[in-house]
């Protein structure tokens, strides 16, 4: 068996792999967009719904208290899994929400600068662009920041250094201990989506110095709705409010009201609980097996995916071909103007589910990747086979698609 | 040691005769076994009363598990809500007065303790430990000393539910309100008091003067009792470990020796393994029965505590056994389902470790466990562990569980609130 398929026993974990298509093993290649789910993230969110359904905080009752504990430990969890404080991480629906209650805090105005590196997800820029000057980190067709580039940005002064550590599209790893020391240098706030880098790889956020940093359950083999936000001590105190509602004031009357400390100040209302059993679940798996070894095999099926990729002259690799990389590819066919109709070739003939578009990176995808791309992207899940049915789907395909 | 188990034996059987006539649910609970109290007359009949467990407790509160004729307003009850270290809830009912003589005869162990009690007319008291170890609110900003103070006088301390998260305003105020109370002891989770140590010593403030300091609630470690001696000092308060249950209150205490007793006057105790009495240096959990005890007796009481019993006598001199408290018996960390480290073992491997401020080792599968620990410079990037940590805790675990050991600059509470700093979550 191949090194790329280190992680072949967990295959039974991940019902959706047994399924066919048209008798046809499905093949799932579309990890970057949202990962799997295994039996135990499933089963922990139906013992929550089918065994507690209770509310969190406040009540008296044995099943509130249950959930409520549930939901703070897993909190526990996951700043244990970041390397954060119980206090700095947020429950939020996904990244999306994370940048934007942190962007919509900081009172930026029309005068403030944003850096926003170009190939990252629009999650990442529309907050900014919504609020503030941006200005784009050129990053080039393989994926690099142009580090002199950067630099002389930071010498604009932007409030802010909106960072993005491995792109969705290319799979690249951007050296984020270095970006992040150069804008605070420059007085900067640094705020990183983790969203991809999060479910493959360690990530020690106060290692890294982040001011804030975002990522979302779905991609870690959790469940969709909700995501995290960490908090870094520049703005755990620091941000006000985004929504308002029950559980996030300590004091209300006719006059005044007192928000509560943080994190429980950013979540008003009733949070997604059965979310919060499944993140549990989810990083209890990725522990159980070991998060360096998930971000070796990251690595071995990302420098599979551009081997494969490279022995194709009818593919360009939009990204890195070698160095700092994960699991994720991204290509453009040669002759082929409309990438979907492919997609959906490999999807509904060869059982391949893979993903067509700009992937919410427009402005990257229209300079380099002629406006859409083919992305493959791999969990722990993913094996060699998986890929070589992937490419030998494309091998039969593309003569046929392509003009 | 045998016989100070049959000092407590005859008292043992009282508490049953009584518990069987006048407690609904401890006639109904030996009943289904075939008992009665006349059939129990030795240790091993004793054995065969099934043991209770909280879950007995909170399913019968009130009507079951109170003495006839006992009501929630009666004056001297002192009600205790706890979810303790389990996460169990349970509402339990004490008389104040059984709860003080449980205390004072428990603290003849430790004759300097028992004169700062003793000295204390007012009894005043500060509590600093997990805020649900405490009735009342004390974890938000919003809290006043009125409204956290006991019915009994005690004045519980403001800190947040994550410890180590405790915000600087309110390490302040629980300071300023030690200087402004004046208490005669403090009464302390030893983590929790250790953190407070250790604000103190980085802010340049002197402790705040108090008789004596009770570290309960927690295994003492001896990194935290190093902490809390360093700051006050040779001159300073009497330190003691005291082993206490919300539930029955103080059951033993350490002696100037070092070595806890535990109060077989105010409890029959067993230490059994399985089903049997542990020999002196076996690892056994412990079971409680109440004796005197006219609101709430308590059976042969499951406490999920482990000891070992320690042979021989005391160089102190006093008569109740002495024992080394190992932890939960669900803190245990755990090879091929049996036991290999307790938190009390993990504790004497890493000694008083002035190299570190805090640690907590997690098992949370049989194949590895993660050692964490804040070095006591505070900077994670700063590692200070010894050379040989990996390879003694690797002795101690066996070949089969891997050893992650790390530097960092935090260590999140148990959702308890309670630091633990051996945490198991293997199923058992």
């Amino acid at each position: 068996m191949s090194t790329a398929t280190s992680f072949l026993g967990v295959r039974a974990d991940f019902p959706v792999l047994s399924r066919t298509v048209d008798g046809v093993p499905l093949v799932y290649l579309d990890s970057a967009a949202t990962s799997l789910k295994p039996r135990q993230v499933t089963d922990a969110m139906v013992h929550y719904y089918t065994q507690v359904s209770a509310n969190i905080h406040r009540g008296k009752h044995m099943l509130s208290e249950e959930a409520s504990d549930e939901y703070e430990r897993t909190r526990q969890r996951v700043a244990e899994f970041v390397g954060a404080r119980c206090e700095s991480v947020v429950f939020t629906p996904g990244t999306t929400y994370g940048v934007n209650l942190v962007a919509a805090g900081l009172g930026l105005t029309g005068d403030d600068l944003v850096l926003v590196g170009a190939d990252t997800h629009h999650s990442q820029q529309l907050p900014w662009r919504a609020r503030a000057q941006v200005e784009f980190i050129p990053v080039g067709p393989d994926g690099a920041v142009d580090l002199d580039r950067y630099a002389a940005l930071l010498r604009r002064r932007p409030a802010v250094v909106a960072i993005t550590h491995c792109s969705n599209v290319t799979g690249a790893y951007v050296p984020v201990a270095e970006l992040t020391a150069l804008a605070k240098a420059a007085g900067a706030l640094v705020v990183l989506d983790g969203a991809q880098s999060v479910p493959h790889r360690p990530v020690d956020v106060a290692a890294l110095g982040a001011d804030a940093m975002v990522f979302s359950a779905h991609k870690m083999l959790g469940p969709t709705g909700i995501g995290v936000l960490v908090l870094g001590p520049e703005l755990v105190d620091r941000l006000p409010p985004f929504a308002f509602g029950g559980g996030m004031v300590d004091w209300v009357d006719t006059e005044k009201v007192v928000w509560r400390r943080a994190p429980h100040r950013f979540e008003a209302g009733t949070p997604h609980i059965a979310g919060t059993y499944g993140l549990h679940a989810a990083v209890d798996y990725l522990d159980r097996l070991g998060m360096a070894e998930v971000a070796e095999h990251d690595r071995r099926l990302g420098e599979l995916l551009c081997a494969k990729a490279m022995q194709r002259d009818y593919l360009s690799v939009l990204g890195p071909l070698t160095g700092d990389r994960g699991g994720i590819l991204s290509v453009a066919v040669r002759g082929c103007r409309d990438l979907s109709e492919l997609a959906r070739i490999l999807s509904d003939s060869y059982g391949v589910m893979c993903r067509t578009g700009h992937h919410c990176a427009q402005p990257y995808v229209d300079a380099f990747g002629n406006g859409q791309v083919l992305r493959i992207s791999s969990h722990v899940y993913t094996t060699e086979e998986d890929i070589n049915a992937a490419f030998d789907a494309l091998d039969e395909a593309f003569p046929l698609v392509s003009r | 040691m045998t016989d100070t188990y049959q000092s407590s034996f005859a008292g043992a059987l009282e508490e049953i005769a009584e518990a069987y006539e006048r407690v609904p649910f401890f006639k109904g609970h030996m009943d289904a076994a075939g008992l009665r109290p006349g059939n129990v007359s030795t240790p091993a009949d004793f054995r065969r009363i099934p043991a209770t467990s909280k879950v007995d407790y909170r399913r019968n509160f009130p009507a079951g598990v109170l003495v006839r004729g006992t009501a929630l307003s009666d004056p001297f009850v002192f009600r205790s809500q706890s979810s303790g270290t389990t996460g169990e809830r349970l509402l339990t009912i004490a008389h104040s007065y059984t709860l003080a003589e449980r205390m004072t005869t428990t603290a003849t162990v430790n004759p300097a303790l028992s004169s700062v009690f003793s000295g204390a007319t007012e009894q005043r008291v500060c509590r600093f430990a997990a805020p649900n170890c405490s009735d009342v609110e004390c974890a938000t900003p919003f809290t006043t000393p009125e409204s956290r103070t006991l019915p009994d006088g005690t004045r519980v301390l403001p800190v947040a539910h994550d410890l180590l998260s405790t915000p600087d305003s309110m390490i302040d105020q629980a300071v300023e309100e030690i200087v402004d109370y004046r208490p005669h002891w403090l009464y302390t989770d030893p983590m929790h008091m250790a953190f407070l140590a250790r604000n103190l010593k980085a802010r340049g403030i002197a402790p705040p003067p108090a008789g004596g300091v009770v570290l309960t609630y927690n295994l003492v470690t001896r990194s935290a009792r190093r902490q809390v001696a360093d700051v006050y000092g040779t001159d300073g308060p009497v330190l003691s470990e005291v082993v206490s249950m919300s539930e029955l209150g103080w059951m033993g205490m350490e002696c100037p020796h070092g070595f806890v007793h535990m109060n077989t006057d105010s409890f029959y105790l067993e230490f059994l393994v399985g089903d049997r009495p542990a020999e002196p240096g076996e690892l056994a959990e412990m079971y409680v029965t109440s004796i005197g005890d006219e609101i709430s007796p308590h059976l042969r009481y499951r406490t999920g505590d482990l000891f070992t019993l320690l042979d021989g006598r005391c160089p102190c001199g006093h008569r109740f056994p002495r024992v080394e408290f190992h932890g939960r018996g669900t803190h245990l960390v755990l090879r091929q389902g049996e036991p290999v480290l307790t938190p009390h073992q993990l504790d004497k491997l890493v000694g008083p470790a002035e190299w570190l401020a805090a640690y907590k080792l997690r098992q949370a599968d049989e194949e590895r466990v993660r050692f964490r620990y804040i070095p006591s410079s505070g900077d994670p990037a700063e590692p200070s562990h010894p050379a040989d940590l990996p390879d003694r805790l690797r002795a101690a675990l066996g070949p089969d569980i891997a050893v992650d050991i790390e530097p960092v600059g935090y260590i999140e509470c148990e959702r308890s609130g309670k630091f633990l700093c051996c945490v198991s979550e293997v199923p058992r």
